[in-house]
């Protein structure tokens, strides 16, 4: 095993995502950890393996005692999990075959309950196959153990996501350069996407939507063509060495009008009242609130409901949409968690509106992970 | 991701075409017993319910329901305010948000067959999430689930003149792309960026591109990609001794494959000829499961015997000293051989 690497990375590093892993097994009675990550949904193996992973598939056990077994399904994961120097024990398997999984499984406990991360996509050939060949484990649901224990960062972790800021501050502004009278919605993209990847960045989650009042939230880009007067939104997310680091804002095409003024004033004081109640033991509950009460005071409260949103804000990290953060959620932010701030609504001020930012817990409070400031960006016509 | 492009064009693909297919998949089910087929979906193997109705699920999971009679329904995680948008971008008028999926189906059961003692046919029931799966069967004790293995794919094998045409498109789009990054990027990351950015622009929905450079001077652009509802891979790899290996075993795999063979056997014949220094991965898969590079497919699928017309990604993939490397390309199958789609 690589003892470290260029940004830190360490034998401290991975034993104390290991500890972390195994007192949340221990609370939670189960003997060890088998992670399923399907395409979509790398964050539990990539916690254990730091591995970028490109099959549609991959396994990793962390066994009662002694290291992580990391499952690959092809030579390029195999590969990369060696490149990356945080596992040692690589398997490579013959997808979806899983009886080398079962064998290791086996090898390490005979009977017992092991939490299994991901169960809510394993296929039901893949699950039918372990529970064959390994009659005597029961599997639990481990998903919101795995969810719990990536909550608090390590400072690695938190150089990455960092990192990823750079990069959000290097998009945004691809963005604007991209952003012009008759440019489409897709073009937009490719430009920073070019950007992005050429910074180094794994990949990214984008949604955008340009347009007027009518504008109700953001998708994936469609051919229209940007107007002057147009309000152009997006959530922009880029993911570096792993982590998944975004920036919300919008841009207007040409002199932004006065309700389109009041609307960015609106959601810049929801973003402020958020982030100034974050400090270590808040909850989701009170950053949501703090938000939401800038808009009941304002008049626009009935823009907080689900009808017209979906989250105040969002966990960050290995997955990006980490836990949610609205005022029925009681999740408690302990020093170290990352999180975005972003009141994204509709108002009829002028349509769907985005704007946040993503921040640390420090004793101190919220710590910006951005260099670009909250304003509406003005796209000189 | 998918994170570029999405739109409806029926001037490419007609309402008759979506139509058709959905009709195929009625008979498939009809002749499975089932009053109602549901095909599972998530974000990174959406390719059949895109491939039906034009939908691009951008993230998270959905079923689609297609009743023998009447219109199909969506019942997806995505939330009701993007339904406008779902709407304009597919043929799809019924789209139903819910956290939910099993409940959804149970609704809909309730809705469109006046019980929830249906024969519901399950496409692809092995690859359904386990929980999704049995908490359908929970919650519908009185449904019969059938399984419909290869209920959208394998009529898809073959493409329809709507789905080749694009096929041809993307392919020949992926193309430029990669030899534009190949000539006008410096290195790897510029490379990685240019091809990125000249996919995009060509209007391709998702663009996974991936560079790698080995020890002995090979390199290759390796790049998954999805243009409308179509999937294309192209590998091309340059530069050194494991890639010209790579380039060798794709052509001595390609020279295996004509209709009548199934990839088992394409692939022991070509295994038996490569340089015994490379641990060397071969797949000949049919083009619906380039989405998912082959991993989520039915487990008959590599004894079935390719046909004329099918449309193919043939891959190689070499491990060794230096490092891995992949040659893709695709093809359409003939009686006695390949022609080249791109």
């Amino acid at each position: 095993m690589k003892q470290s690497n260029d940004d830190g990375l360490n034998a401290s590093e991975i034993e104390w995502r290991c500890q972390r892993i195994r007192k949340a097994l221990a609370a939670n009675d189960l003997e060890a950890l088998l992670i399923f990550s399907p395409a979509w949904r790398r964050e539990n193996v990539r916690y254990l393996s730091d591995a970028a992973l490109e099959a549609s598939a991959a396994f990793a056990y962390l066994p009662s005692s002694g290291a992580v077994t990391a499952f690959a399904c092809s030579n390029e994961d195999e590969l990369s999990l060696r490149k990356s120097g945080f596992v040692s024990d690589i398997r490579l398997i013959d997808f979806p075959d899983v009886v080398h999984i079962a064998d290791c499984i086996g090898a390490d406990l005979r009977s017992g309950r092991i939490g299994l991360a991901g169960l809510e996509f394993l296929p039901q050939r893949i699950m039918a196959q372990l529970q064959a060949l390994l009659p005597h484990i029961e599997f639990q649901r481990a998903s919101a153990l795995m969810d719990s224990v990536r909550l608090v960062k390590s400072d690695l972790e938190i150089s990455r996501l960092r990192a990823g800021g750079v990069i959000c501050d290097k998009s945004w502004q691809a963005f604007l350069d991209a952003c012009r009278p008759g440019a489409r919605e897709f073009e937009i993209i490719a430009g920073v996407e070019a950007r992005l990847r050429g910074e180094g960045a794994e990949d990214n989650f984008m949604i955008i939507a340009s347009g007027g009042t009518e504008v109700m939230g953001m998708t994936p880009p469609s051919d229209r063509r940007l107007k002057v007067g147009d309000l152009v939104r997006t959530e922009l997310t880029p993911q570096t060495r792993g982590y998944w680091t975004q920036i919300c804002r919008t841009a207007v095409i040409g002199e932004p009008s006065a309700r389109q003024k009041e609307s960015f004033a609106l959601f810049e004081e929801a973003v402020a009242a958020g982030i100034a109640v974050i400090k270590p033991g808040v909850t989701a509950h009170d950053v949501a609130k703090a938000e939401n009460d800038v808009f009941r005071r304002h008049g626009y409260g009935e823009y907080c409901t689900s009808e017209y949103t979906r989250v105040r804000g969002h966990c960050l990290g290995l997955h990006l949409d980490e836990y949610p953060i609205l005022e029925d959620e009681s999740t408690v932010l302990e020093k170290n968690s990352v999180l975005i701030v972003h009141p994204n609504t509709y108002t009829p001020l002028a349509g769907y509106f985005v704007l946040g930012d993503p921040v640390v817990v420090t004793e101190r409070g919220a710590e910006r992970l951005l260099s670009t400031p909250r304003q509406l960006s003005v796209v000189p016509v | 991701m998918k994170r570029g492009l999405a739109i409806l064009n029926l001037e490419e693909t007609p309402r008759e075409a979506f139509a058709e297919r959905l009709n195929a998949v009625r008979d498939h089910a009809k002749a499975s017993g089932a009053q109602v087929a549901v095909i599972y979906a998530d974000v990174s193997r959406s390719g059949d319910i895109n491939y039906l109705t034009n939908l691009c699920l951008y993230w998270n999971e959905a079923l689609l329901a297609v009743p023998l009679e009447g219109k199909p329904a969506l019942i997806t995680k995505l939330s009701k305010r993007v339904q406008p948008w779902m709407k304009t971008t597919s043929i799809l008028e019924d789209i139903r948000s819910t956290p939910k999926l099993a409940e959804g189906v149970g609704k809909f059961l309730d809705e469109r067959c006046g019980s929830r003692a249906a024969k519901v046919g399950i496409v692809d029931m092995q690859w359904w999430p386990s929980p999704l799966a049995n908490g359908l069967q929970e919650l519908l004790p009185q449904a019969r689930l059938l399984d419909m293995p290869g209920g959208v794919s394998t009529r898809r094998g073959v493409p329809d003149q709507y789905e080749l045409r694009l096929l041809q498109q993307a392919a020949s789009l992926l193309d430029q792309s990669i030899e534009k990054a190949w000539a006008q990027g410096a290195d790897g990351d510029e490379r990685t960026g240019i091809a990125v950015r000249s996919t995009r622009m060509a209007g391709f929905q998702d663009a996974d591109v991936r560079y790698r450079a080995l020890t002995d001077g090979s390199q290759c652009i390796d790049v998954v990609g999805q243009y409308r509802y179509v999937w294309v891979r192209l590998a091309r790899a340059h530069g050194g001794a494991a890639a010209d290996a790579a380039n060798a075993a794709l052509a001595t795999m390609i020279r295996q494959i004509r209709a009548g063979r199934s990839e088992r056997q394409i692939i022991a014949a070509a295994n038996a000829t490569v340089d015994q220094g490379y641990r060397c991965k071969f797949s000949c898969i049919s083009h619906p499961y380039v989405e998912t590079r082959g991993y989520y497919r039915p487990s008959e699928d590599a004894d079935t015997p390719l046909q004329a017309g099918q449309v193919v990604c043939a891959s190689v993939s070499l491990a060794g000293e230096a490092g891995v490397v992949t040659a893709s390309d695709m093809y359409t199958v003939t009686d006695d051989g390949v022609g080249s789609i791109s």
